[in-house]
């Protein structure tokens, strides 16, 4: 062996082919706590999403009249409400190119990875308004991420790309969850009523939740079933469908169902 | 564990470019002589020392502070790279020497079977001299028929033959003294 030592041009053929596996900034998704996991993803994804979009495409209209570039810009800045909360210096995010607004996003939501994966997700942040656990904040933030980047690839012609089926679990069972706070904000609290929701497809498990914050629901005699298939459950939540496009079943108390189908997409707001 | 890789494996785990270059500088040389090591080979020494440096810069949090230092780890990953390698390439030797004419196929690919005869093989190919040497890892190692090494050289089939029968006979006697049968 007359060559202990590599090539010279070694050093950063491994550079780039490292920040091409990882970019840099990018949190190892390994050490995300569970909660911040899908956002991990969601991110990852849309970014590598974001880096081909094409100048005519960055102009593309998208969803709710906002062109591909404004949707960036909109869920950064709804991202800015955790990264504020969390004292984490958001970037400023009034941007005037594409460009300038992606990389703003993608500071930002590298900045909460890390920090998601360097200070335990405990207490509770404010949210425009809305009071919720830190680790819950960063799963709303993944709902988001995704349905705008799904927009975004149903705009420019790419197929949808849903989280998987662990992730898509713990985000509906987070929007399961706050379905009682809906109906109370939204006026439609049913004491005494509970809810059983039948997921199917790739979720398949099934919640129980008492409708009003006050009285406990018998779990065992609920008011309403609902069974749907988990994707479409998590699109109808998204208000990415109708109900009328979604397919579901629903047995016993018609009203009932009624209320916490209208409270389904409460807390979506594009 | 001392603090500093604490720090490096926090900061690789963040992402910061820097803490990569650190590491490969503090550590490149290492890891590539120990992949050379395992494969006897520069240019896969090159890859398996890339493999494992992304690796590394994907994976982070697999880094346990507590059970060894940097050094420790990515030697072993090196090492199980290396000869993740070196099966890889006996298994073509052999898939090429199966699927070739028998009378055209140079050599017994056996020869290379175990990754421990591997390096000592490679070893004594090195000490060859530069005709023969070329001649006999194109066609040991790379799976070349005669044929194609005569080609790949541009020199008439008889040369290439001659030179990898001297070259082989210079192997046996080499390798004999160093205890391999």
């Amino acid at each position: 062996m007359t060559d202990p030592n590599p090539s010279r041009g070694l050093r950063s053929a491994i550079l780039t082919a490292a920040l091409d596996a990882r970019p840099p900034g990018y949190p190892d998704p390994e050490a995300l706590p569970p909660q911040a996991a899908p956002y991990g993803r969601e991110v990852r994804k849309l970014d590598a999403l974001l880096r081909e979009v094409t100048a005519a495409q960055w102009g593309t209209p998208v969803v709710s009249g906002m062109t591909a570039h404004q949707l960036v810009d909109h869920l950064a800045e709804h991202d800015s409400w955790l990264a504020g909360s969390l004292r984490l210096d958001p970037p400023k995010t009034q941007a005037s190119t594409p460009d300038r607004t992606y990389l703003a996003w993608r500071e930002q939501a590298f900045a909460l990875l890390r920090h998601a994966v360097f200070t335990p997700l405990a207490g509770r942040v404010d949210l425009a308004g809305l009071s919720m656990a830190v680790g819950n904040a960063y799963l709303n933030r993944a709902f988001e991420t995704w349905i705008h980047a799904d927009d975004i690839r149903l705009a420019i012609g790419r197929p949808t790309d849903p989280p998987p089926a662990a992730h898509l679990r713990v985000l509906a069972d987070l929007h399961i969850r706050s379905l009682p706070a809906a109906l109370r904000l939204s006026g439609r609290d049913r004491p005494g009523h509970g809810a059983r929701i039948r997921l199917t497809g790739l979720v398949r498990e099934e919640w129980f939740i008492s409708l009003s914050r006050d009285t406990a629901a018998d779990a065992a005699r609920p008011s309403v079933t609902i069974t749907a298939d988990a994707l479409e459950f998590c699109y109808l939540a998204a208000n990415r469908r109708t109900l009328e496009a979604v397919p579901h079943t629903v047995t016993g108390d018609d009203g009932v169902a009624a209320d916490l189908l209208a409270a389904m997409t409460f807390f979506s707001d594009e | 564990m001392s603090l500093p890789e604490s720090e490096l494996r926090a900061r690789l785990i963040s992402g910061e470019e820097a803490a990569l270059a650190e590491l490969y500088d503090s550590f490149g040389p290492i890891v590539y002589r120990q992949a050379l090591r395992v494969t006897g080979d520069w240019a896969a020494a090159e890859d398996v020392t890339q493999e494992v440096f992304v690796y590394v810069w994907a994976h982070p949090s697999r880094f346990d502070p507590d059970r060894g230092d940097f050094r420790t780890w990515l030697g072993m990953i090196a090492h199980r790279r290396g000869v993740d390698w070196v099966r890889r390439a006996v298994a073509q030797n052999r898939r090429e020497a199966a699927s070739a004419d028998p009378e055209t196929v140079v050599g017994p690919a056996e020869l290379a079977i175990t990754s421990l005869a591997h390096a000592l093989i490679r070893r004594a190919v090195d000490a060859l001299p530069a005709e023969q040497r070329t001649a006999v890892r194109l066609a040991y190692f790379e799976g070349h028929t005669y044929r194609h090494v005569a080609t790949a050289l541009g020199i008439p089939e008889g040369t290439a033959k001659s030179r990898l029968r001297t070259g082989l006979a210079a192997l046996r006697r080499r390798l004999a003294t160093e205890g391999m049968p």
